[in-house]
């Protein structure tokens, strides 16, 4: 586990990392150029058939081949995807946070705060000089300044006791500045440890079940070659299932590098023999989880209609014949019933989910707005439901907008009014386009278990508002944080333009996935947020200069920022745009920001953003 | 090994496959004793600075270097003495047994090449 200080990060040399990460990658070539001496110069040459002819002499060749496509193939897996990849990976990761560490820990040291505490969870307190500057009526100018009054001058005495009368509000001002300083070296440090215990665990799971190597020639040959061909052709299988299980520890760009190395044979098994591990892994192209996921929906739509139609047919045999309790599985009618109707709960919402994506003659349904065909990168039944659909495909367009839902977001909503909100953000992507030719894919990210409600209700041990628990929002952190980086990974344009859009609960995902494990995003636009788990823009890590805020006049949301400061304010530091309100209703303000009456304020500035026209 | 109904070796070609074999085992390895020493280096800089890279990094290194790129070369040397074999007895060999090159190690074709070493593997 990272054990890194503050200081251990600001010292540590990302040059060494990186330069010793593009070591293995030219490693790779130079080991490339001993196999094919093998293969041109022996297999092709000294050894051909020409010059030795024999059942042995054919088993030798094909040894050396074996062993050499095992090399080359450890060459791609392990020297380069692993080691060279993490190195790389981590040496950008690690950069990025120092860059940002010196500029906090510059801004502590300047205003005279000290860093304190375990290295998991440092505090920002006051050094002695500040507290003593404060309370001895010699307050440094940048605090004067923020609490708005002058810096006492000289010896005069009225000045100091009116600095001194000024002592709780410069001592609080000082500890919110403080408590953002806090904050923002914590989302590094976080960011950092998470880097460093990524590639730590990439490295490791490489060697927990490495295929074994071709045996050597010698007496026992015949018997352990066998072993190994059959060994050897459930090894990708193997790798898909251990990546989609979370055994690999591969990035989301290893994944990708993986993937783009094997042979489209190899792809096209995966995804028609194992769909159910393609669909859903960050890294694999969208055209390829598109397809495995269309037929994992299709296999669970008909399995649904094989046990409902089993389930009615021996329900319909009870009360035909009795009661018949116990009949069918041990199952009363009782309990039929209840299976029934979850069944065909979940057979609704899949059959809607696929009525969405696909139209009326089996092919990608497309979104008449844009012209762009729907992609369907993830789903899941549990719980309230996930689903992860994009109109037009991520990997190939300009820019890519993934919007996250907040508060009672779930599989329901794919064809209601959050889908009509991802489609209302398409259209005006589309329709302020720079050029014509530009697209823009836009995801619905239903990728988290989202809270339920936002209102009080009343459970077993009283009233509880879920929307109040950050815990949604971080158990989704890591979800998110992958998701982004698969999008990176799997983007054909080097340059494309990744933002991420959170409504309500949503903002809360992005901010507490930004501050803690990080989000590969260029743009973040936070609408109507109850908070993002962090006290400034700085704290989330893509710059503060790329973070969007927009809360309207009425919406009810400003009265109940309980994850933090207000996106929105000033104090938090990002850029904030007007959306327009509808009346006077705080409830209904909440809900308004894609409607047509915004359309000229915040729609606009949100498709300028996410088509790389501001900022 | 399995016998054969044809056999036809030009013992010289099949000498210069040896050659190769044994060569690309030695720049393997040499190639790779470089890079992990640089790796080997760097990782206990990084364990110094209390990174989980650190110490993921030098085991990740050395298991390179031992069981992946070692067991390739390894597969290399040995596919070499048993060709060499082969081309000095000019007939197939059935059975291959490493102590057949130890003996032809000390022949001139081959100066410098560690017959010696065969006791230790499983096959002698």
């Amino acid at each position: 586990m990272s054990d890194m200080s503050w200081k251990d990060l600001r010292d540590l040399d990302c040059a060494r990392v990186r330069s010793l990460g593009e070591s293995w990658k030219s490693y790779v070539p130079d080991m490339i150029e001993q196999t094919e001496r093998l293969r041109n110069d022996v297999i092709g040459g000294h050894l051909s058939v020409e010059h030795f002819e024999s059942d042995t002499a054919t088993q030798v060749r094909e040894h050396i081949d074996l062993s050499t496509g095992r090399f080359e193939d450890d060459l791609s897996d392990y020297a380069d995807i692993r080691v060279a990849t993490t190195l790389l990976e981590a040496a950008d990761a690690l950069e990025a946070e120092q860059r940002e560490l010196e500029e906090v820990v510059g801004l502590i040291e300047a205003h005279d705060f000290v860093i304190e505490g375990d290295r998991h969870r440092y505090d920002v307190n006051f050094s002695g000089a500040l507290h003593q500057a404060i309370w001895t009526t010699d307050p440094p100018e940048w605090l004067c300044h923020r609490i708005g009054i002058e810096k006492p001058q000289g010896l005069d005495v009225a000045d100091r006791l009116r600095a001194l009368g000024n002592g709780i509000d410069l001592a609080w001002e000082a500890s919110c500045v403080a408590r953002e300083y806090q904050d923002w070296l914590r989302a590094v440090m976080s960011r950092a440890h998470d880097a460093d215990d990524d590639a730590a665990a990439a490295l490791a799971a490489m060697r927990e079940s490495p295929p074994e190597l071709p045996p050597q020639l010698g007496a026992t040959y015949d018997d352990l070659i066998d072993d190994y061909r059959t060994a050897l052709s459930e090894a990708v299988a193997a790798e898909m299932e251990a990546i989609a299980n979370g055994g690999s520890d591969m990035s989301p760009e290893q994944v990708n590098q993986w993937w783009e190395s094997l042979t489209d044979a190899e792809r096209e098994a995966l995804i028609a023999e194992h769909p159910g591990w393609v669909g859903p892994t960050d890294g694999i192209p969208v055209d390829a989880r598109d397809t495995a996921n269309r037929a994992v929906l299709d296999t669970r739509i008909e399995s649904l209609d094989d046990r409902i139609a089993a389930i009615e047919s021996q329900m319909a045999q009870m009360e035909a014949y009795g009661s018949g309790d116990g009949a069918y599985g041990g199952k009363s009618h009782a309990e039929l019933q209840a299976e029934l109707i979850r069944l065909q709960e979940d057979r609704e919402l899949l059959g809607d989910l696929s009525d969405q994506v696909t139209d009326g003659n089996g092919n990608p349904a497309v979104y008449g707005g844009t012209g762009q065909s729907y992609y369907l990168l993830g789903f899941d039944t549990e719980g309230e439901g996930r689903a992860v659909v994009s109109i037009g495909n991520p990997d190939t367009a300009a820019n890519v907008n993934a919007y996250v839902p907040g508060t009672g977001a779930k599989l329901d909503d794919v064809d209601g009014g959050l889908m009509t909100r991802a489609e209302t953000m398409a259209y005006d992507a589309y329709r302020k386009a720079p050029d014509p030719g530009q697209e823009t894919a836009t995801v619905l990210w239903i990728g988290y278990d989202a809270p339920d409600n936002a209102m009080p209700f009343r459970d077993g041990a009283g009233l509880d508002v879920e929307a109040m628990d950050a815990r949604y929002a971080e158990d989704a952190a890591e979800d998110l944080s992958s998701f982004t980086q698969g999008l990176r990974a799997t983007s054909e344009r080097d340059a494309a333009e990744l933002t991420l859009t959170g409504h309500s609960y949503g903002t809360t995902v992005i901010g507490i996935a930004a501050a803690t494990d990080g989000v590969d995003a260029d743009n973040l636009i936070l609408v109507a947020s109850p908070g993002t788990g962090v006290a400034t823009a700085d704290a989330l890590g893509v710059g503060a200069e790329n973070v969007w805020a927009t809360t309207n006049s009425q919406d009810v949301i400003q009265y109940t920022t309980v994850h933090g400061t207000d996106p929105a304010s000033e104090s938090f530091g990002a850029n904030v745009f007007e959306s327009e309100s509808v009346g006077r209703n705080p409830i209904s303000n909440h809900s308004v920001y894609w409607d047509d009456s915004n359309k000229d304020a915040g729609r606009n500035t949100m498709a300028l953003i996410v088509t790389g026209q501001r900022g | 090994m399995a016998g054969a109904d044809v056999f036809t070796m030009e013992p010289e070609e099949v000498h210069q496959s040896v050659a190769i074999l044994f060569d690309v085992e030695s720049e393997v390895d040499a190639q790779t004793v470089t890079l992990i020493d640089g790796t080997a280096e760097l990782a206990q800089q990084l364990k110094d600075a209390g990174t989980a890279l650190g110490p993921a990094l030098a085991e990740a290194a050395e298991w390179w270097r031992l069981s992946r790129a070692g067991g390739f070369s390894r597969l290399c040397g040995t596919t070499g003495e048993y060709l060499a074999v082969c081309a000095e007895e000019a007939v197939e060999v059935d059975e291959y047994n490493a102590g057949d090159f130890a003996s032809l190690a000390g022949h001139d074709r081959y100066p410098g090449r560690a017959g010696e070493h065969a006791s230790a593997r499983p096959d002698f």
